[in-house]
């Protein structure tokens, strides 16, 4: 009956940790679910903003971009926005 | 007894045993958590032959709350033999001492026996610091006690058996952590395997106790595979209501085959077909699936002929893919000699059987279609639908295939290949984006190292069909560069690399973009991942300096530690790789690439129907079990990036 026991590759070295498929999905897409729930896809209960709404916002206030302020393509508001705040990781750096 | 007896036999007991000790993985196949929570099956599956020569009907396992961790198993089956058998032994202590011993008990009082672990339990106690077996059986209970293998001494008769007590077996181990890289049970593996085991065989109840939380699971599936049929269409939806089912048995030259056959149609693009012998997973198939398959395609298509269905195929009868799309079956024999082959002894090779099935397939699946004609014709419905899209799509491909003769053969322009044309040392790194991939271009070590920088997200498969599939630039270029084919053409022979890395960046993106790439190789490379080809890299997350000197750290714990430790709380810098692209070339090689310093995490296919299941939750169409998956698991997230 030994001829029926799974083999392990001989030479497998100590720098291979063995994960099952299903764990790694499980883990890797709980992950990126929580992250995106909790940090893009729902608005903030004060203002009803999400995070990417208020980038803009805040770009567009940098940029001196409001009611009375002249003429700008939304382009350009965009291109600031990702130019300085984007992708959100980068948008406020974090100590440590 | 005096003590010097128990010395001689000690050593001998140790011989036997020290070869496990020795080489555990050629008995349990690693030493891992995945060969730790071998050593739970195999005690279950004692157990569970038991149920299945008709003597036990309840299994309790029992993940034990002690700084040593421990698992019991108890069952309510005859109680393991503690008459003497040879040289004033036990039964008991030969069988948990040598070798294969159960079966030299065993052949008559058990019919069909869990075949592919069937080292027997005395590997167990090979591999358990300790082990406490308990037995009620013969009007009394008995204890006996082995360390790292040995005897501690006689069995022992504890009491006598009350009136109204019911004979079985406690076994209880410790696994060494001498042994096992880890000894900490997963309550949710063993629960995929114990849910599994009662599905395949009904009746019998298997409870799962976690003492650490307190948490329980009951398994009981009085429908068997039917029901296990309708859990793995939870989150699909099916075409029929009533889940097709049959069974039947043939005699065999050493007794019975028995064959069980449960399957539905959903409105999926993909099919699962689960074949098992003797309740062992056999995800590389074998002749039962084979006989399945020859025998579906032949009932179906004289159905379908002489009932007028396939006019709109001008005739043309269905192919056996066209028929298994959508389709999940559950095929369960059960076999008194199973013989397993293939790569990882999951193949069932018995050639009798492929007639055995085929036959009662053919059988029982035409009758039940002349009985329910409605499920009949819904579930023909989808194969005709299936092979409409099967002949658009291979005019379709027919056209681009003469548009690009040329450029088809010719590796993807973004791939930066390696020059060694040894595919067992050739690497391929997919890289999420084009600045990780100008890194890992200039860093890698080009004599083995082949760099595929693929931009960003990746169409999600679950959601197409094939021929939509290979629109898909990114995913043509992936399947070009492995070079191997894809879907049901795929060889494994002619693969280019026989370690394919997914390397994405240490963000949660990153953990998205490798479930993409997991799911196409999951369900259209599927060789891939059986032969152990699939990798994922494992970059550093932080860096931190200190005084001139630079440390990586995989995780935040290890950060933190050597914050503390290394540079007493005060470091200079602490460096968050956000991207791989942030790294330079030489520190992606030193701490990702060079298989020196590198650590990967190798993905590994074992229980295909756990598999099948997570991927059609987290990456099916259907909303609703995914928004439970995430409900339920929310608090599983180990970092959630705001």
């Amino acid at each position: 009956m030994s001829s029926d026991i799974p083999q392990s590759s001989p030479d497998a070295a100590a720098d291979i940790d063995a994960v099952r498929i299903e764990d790694e999905m499980e883990q890797s897409y709980i992950d990126y679910a929580m992250s995106v729930i909790a940090g893009r896809a729902l608005p903030d209960v004060r203002d009803g903003l999400k995070p990417v709404h208020r980038r803009i916002l805040y770009a567009m206030h940098e940029e001196g971009v409001t009611s009375g302020s002249g003429h700008r393509k939304s382009s350009s508001v965009v291109g600031d926005t990702m130019g300085d705040y984007h992708p959100p990781r980068c948008a406020t750096p974090k100590p440590g | 007894m005096s003590h010097d007896e128990y010395g001689a036999r000690q050593i001998q007991v140790l011989e036997g045993l020290q070869a496990v000790r020795k080489r555990p993985a050629m008995y349990i196949g690693s030493t891992d958590a995945r060969g730790l929570h071998h050593l739970v099956y195999e005690v279950v599956d004692n157990a569970i032959d038991e149920a299945l020569a008709g003597h036990c009907d309840s299994i309790e396992v029992t993940i034990h709350d002690d700084e040593d961790p421990s698992v019991s198993v108890t069952d309510d089956g005859r109680g393991i033999p503690v008459d003497e058998h040879e040289d004033g032994k036990s039964a008991l202590e030969v069988i948990m001492t040598v070798l294969h011993a159960g079966g030299k008990f065993d052949k008559e009082s058990y019919q069909v026996s869990g075949g592919l672990h069937g080292v027997g339990v005395s590997v167990v106690n090979a591999l358990s610091k300790w082990v406490e077996v308990t037995v009620k059986r013969d009007g009394a209970v008995w204890k006996q006690r082995f360390d790292h293998g040995a005897p501690e001494g006689e069995i022992e008769r504890v009491r006598d058996l009350g009136a109204d007590e019911e004979t079985g077996t406690e076994l209880q181990f410790w696994p060494d952590d001498a042994i096992f890289s880890t000894t900490a049970f997963e309550a949710s593996t063993l629960a995929n395997r114990l849910r599994e085991l009662a599905f395949l065989n009904s009746g019998v109840e298997i409870e799962l106790k976690d003492g650490r939380d307190g948490s329980q699971e009951r398994f009981r599936y009085d429908g068997g595979i039917r029901e296990f049929v309708v859990y793995l269409n939870e989150s699909k939806s099916a075409l029929h209501e009533e889940v097709i089912y049959f069974e039947d048995t043939a005699a065999v030259d050493d007794g019975e085959v028995a064959v069980e056959v449960a399957m539905q149609t959903t409105d999926e693009l993909r099919g699962s077909i689960h074949a098992f012998a003797n309740n062992i997973n056999t995800h590389e198939g074998g002749t039962h699936l084979t006989g399945f398959k020859t025998a579906l395609t032949r009932v179906v298509n004289d159905y379908a002929s002489e009932n007028g269905l396939l006019k709109p195929l001008d005739g043309e009868n269905l192919k056996g893919s066209d028929i298994r799309e959508g389709l999940t079956a559950v095929i369960s024999i059960k076999h008194p000699d199973p013989q397993f082959e293939g790569q990882t002894k999951t193949k069932l090779g018995n050639g009798e059987v492929r007639g055995i099935v085929e036959s009662a397939v053919h059988e029982h699946l035409d009758t039940y279609f002349e009985e329910h004609p409605d499920t009949a014709k819904a579930a023909i419905g989808k194969a005709v639908e299936a092979a409409k899209a099967r002949r658009a799509a291979k005019k379709a491909e027919e056209l681009t295939r003469r548009k690009s003769a040329l450029e088809s053969t010719a590796l993807p322009g973004k791939l930066a290949d390696c020059q060694t044309r040894d595919p067992e040392e050739a690497e391929l790194f997919i890289v999420e984006g084009d600045s990780a991939g100008g890194s890992a271009k200039q860093g890698r070590d080009r004599e083995f190292q082949a760099i595929l920088p693929l931009f960003g997200k990746v169409l999600n498969v679950e959601k197409h069909r094939l021929d939509r599939i290979l629109e898909n630039e990114k995913i043509r270029n992936l399947i070009t560069a492995i070079g191997a084919g894809v879907g049901e053409e795929f060889d494994i022979e002619d693969v280019r690399y026989q370690k394919i890395v997914i390397m994405t960046d240490a963000d949660v993106d990153g953990a998205h973009i490798r479930t993409l790439y997991l799911t196409l190789l999951y369900r259209y490379l599927t060789p891939l991942i059986e032969a152990g080809y699939v990798y994922a890299a494992q970059p550093p997350l932080y860096r931190v300096r200190n005084g001139g000197e630079t440390y990586d750290a995989m995780t935040e714990a290890e950060r933190d530690r050597i914050v503390e430790e290394v540079c007493g709380g005060t470091p200079d810098q602490v460096q968050r790789f956000k991207g791989l692209g942030e790294m330079n070339p030489d520190q992606l090689w030193e701490t990702t690439m060079n298989p020196e310093n590198r650590i990967l995490k190798q993905i590994t296919l074992e229980d295909a129907a756990a598999a099948d299941k997570m991927f059609s939750v987290l990456m099916g169409d259907s909303v609703e079990p995914r928004r439970e998956f995430i409900k339920s698991h929310a608090t599983d997230a180990e970092w959630v990036d705001i």
